[in-house]
């Protein structure tokens, strides 16, 4: 690939659909991805419905929570060194701390990946972060900075902000939102994705200005969006080689602590 | 094999500084993609007020004289100014115009107004494709003070069905909003879908082109605005063979414009 791409590229925010699994989804996920260079995906369940149209549990029981993550962890074993996969929680049920400690000490899991079960400033959540501090794993959180309204339980930037001011030790990667790295820019334990469907040319440039080089992870959010477009917004960013790298894989590799090698 | 971009702009934006957002910017961007030929609108053609629309219009065109084998020009004409006829006749006989480009819901008049209908009719006469903008970008991050809502699909589809002698060009759908179409109209072929606004889902290129066929879907890239790579990755990537590729990268809308010209008075 042209513009000094990496030789690794890993996607920090893939899902795939699970109870059941559909193997043909996976299939194709990896076959898309080693057209273009993606041979590592981080993965969550939200469980099964569809992607597109988004037809999925916003807030999910403990117990379908846990369903989901047996399955994800199945395909993290059956898929080595492809298929990386994270906890999905709801954090509004106390039990989800003993499920983290399971997914990623049992399991291998290599994160936690939050929704919209409860706004992440919410302070229900802090038993979780802590948690996730203690096993060294970063939290995924879903936000979004719109001005059509917001699902219930939707957090945007300034919750990450809260939740990042309150445990300045947790990683926090705030997912698809871009847009609000200027709201997250003082707290250097946030790292963003880049996400988002929306390829405004200068949003990948602005936001390394806003954070530096080390702080921005490629993620696409595929299935629900297509992995070409989101990977194309960094090959067309104006990026000096090494931060293309770093944003594609070298952030990744270190925000993980080595888990994708 | 030439590539032609069905949706690039020239010019400012109200809400952010744009990048590349001259003819030369333009121009690097291209020679970036390997993209030969592009069609071209001014980017001032969404916002400004419909009495200042032939001025960028002619601002559009004389920047364009000088490497005119690069440009393809749709100006902005909306139906909803008094003189509108005025406007397409300068804009096809003074400017050259290979096609008009309308901006429904941010002009303030419906696609299946009597003042749209009659444009659509007076450019299919003239030989111009239409490509109307179902929306210029997702919702969610338009500015608080101006959100500009889609235009429904039903009236689109309407419109559409209204001309089966005119030639549309349909710029940011989403591939629900096609499917939506699709079924309602199976047997319309007058329309075109061009590819830069679609994001969405995984593989989402190889879906249009299933649905549609390959033969009615456009590259473009809606640069400056969009990264063009954004666009292009999925085409040169798609898991499509490399005669659908063709048809898409360039072929496609050279057969619009002869097929537009059919139905030229």
């Amino acid at each position: 690939m042209k513009r000094g791409s990496s030789k690794v590229i890993i996607d920090v925010h893939a899902h795939l659909l699970t109870n059941p699994v559909d193997y043909q989804e996976v299939e194709q996920l990896l076959e898309t991805g080693a057209n273009l260079g993606v041979t590592k995906f981080c993965v969550s369940s939200l469980g099964p419905g569809s992607y597109y149209p988004t037809v999925l549990n916003h807030e999910p029981t403990h117990e379908e929570c846990v369903s989901y993550n047996k399955e994800m962890a199945r395909l993290s074993r059956e898929y080595p060194g492809q298929i990386y996969a994270y906890c999905y929680l709801n954090a509004s049920y106390k039990e989800a701390v003993e499920e983290a400690q399971r997914c990623i000490e049992d399991c291998g899991m290599i994160g936690i990946k939050l929704w919209t079960g409860i706004v992440c400033s919410d302070k229900r959540i802090n038993p979780l972060a802590e948690k996730a501090i203690a096993l060294g794993v970063p939290i995924l959180q879903h936000t979004w900075d719109k001005v059509t309204g917001y699902f219930p339980n939707e957090s945007r930037s300034t919750d990450i902000a809260a939740l990042a001011a309150r445990y300045p030790e947790l990683k926090i990667i705030m997912a698809h939102n871009e847009r609000g790295a200027r709201i997250i820019a003082k707290y250097p334990n946030v790292y963003i994705d880049t996400a988002s469907p929306i390829p405004n040319y200068g949003l990948i440039e602005n936001a390394v200005d806003l954070l530096g080089p080390d702080r921005i992870v490629f993620g696409s959010d595929t299935v629900g969006v297509d992995l070409a477009g989101t990977l194309g917004k960094i090959i067309g960013a104006d990026l000096k080689p090494e931060v293309r790298e770093k944003i594609l894989c070298g952030n990744a590799q270190r925000l993980f602590g080595g888990k994708l090698a | 094999m030439t590539i032609i971009d069905a949706n690039v702009y020239l010019g400012e934006w109200p809400f952010r500084k744009m990048r590349y957002n001259s003819i030369h910017g333009l121009m690097a961007l291209m020679n970036r993609c390997g993209i030969d030929k592009a069609v071209i609108s001014p980017l001032e053609g969404v916002f400004y007020h419909a009495k200042n629309l032939s001025a960028v219009n002619t601002g559009l065109a004389t920047i364009i004289k000088e490497n005119p084998d690069r440009w393809i020009p749709f100006y902005t004409i909306n139906p909803g100014f008094p003189c509108w006829q005025d406007d397409l006749d300068y804009c096809k006989e003074d400017l050259k115009a290979e096609g008009i480009r309308l901006y429904p819901n941010y002009h303030g008049y419906s696609i299946n107004s009597k003042q749209a209908s009659d444009l659509i009719e007076s450019s299919g006469r003239k030989g111009l494709p239409v490509n109307i903008s179902v929306r210029f970008e997702d919702e969610r991050v338009h500015h608080p003070l101006v959100k500009v809502p889609p235009i429904p699909i039903e009236e689109l589809g309407e419109a559409i069905s209204s001309f089966p002698n005119a030639t549309f060009i349909l710029s940011g759908i989403r591939l629900s909003e096609i499917e939506t179409l699709k079924n309602k109209y199976k047997e319309l072929k007058n329309y075109y879908i061009e590819i830069s606004y679609i994001q969405t889902p995984f593989r989402c290129f190889e879906r249009l082109v299933d649905l549609v066929g390959a033969e009615y879907v456009l590259f473009g890239t809606g640069m400056p605005y969009w990264y063009p790579e954004a666009a292009l990755l999925k085409v040169k990537t798609g898991l499509v063979n490399d005669e659908v590729k063709k048809r898409v990268l360039g072929i496609n809308l050279l057969d619009l414009f002869a097929k537009a010209k059919q139905g030229q008075v």
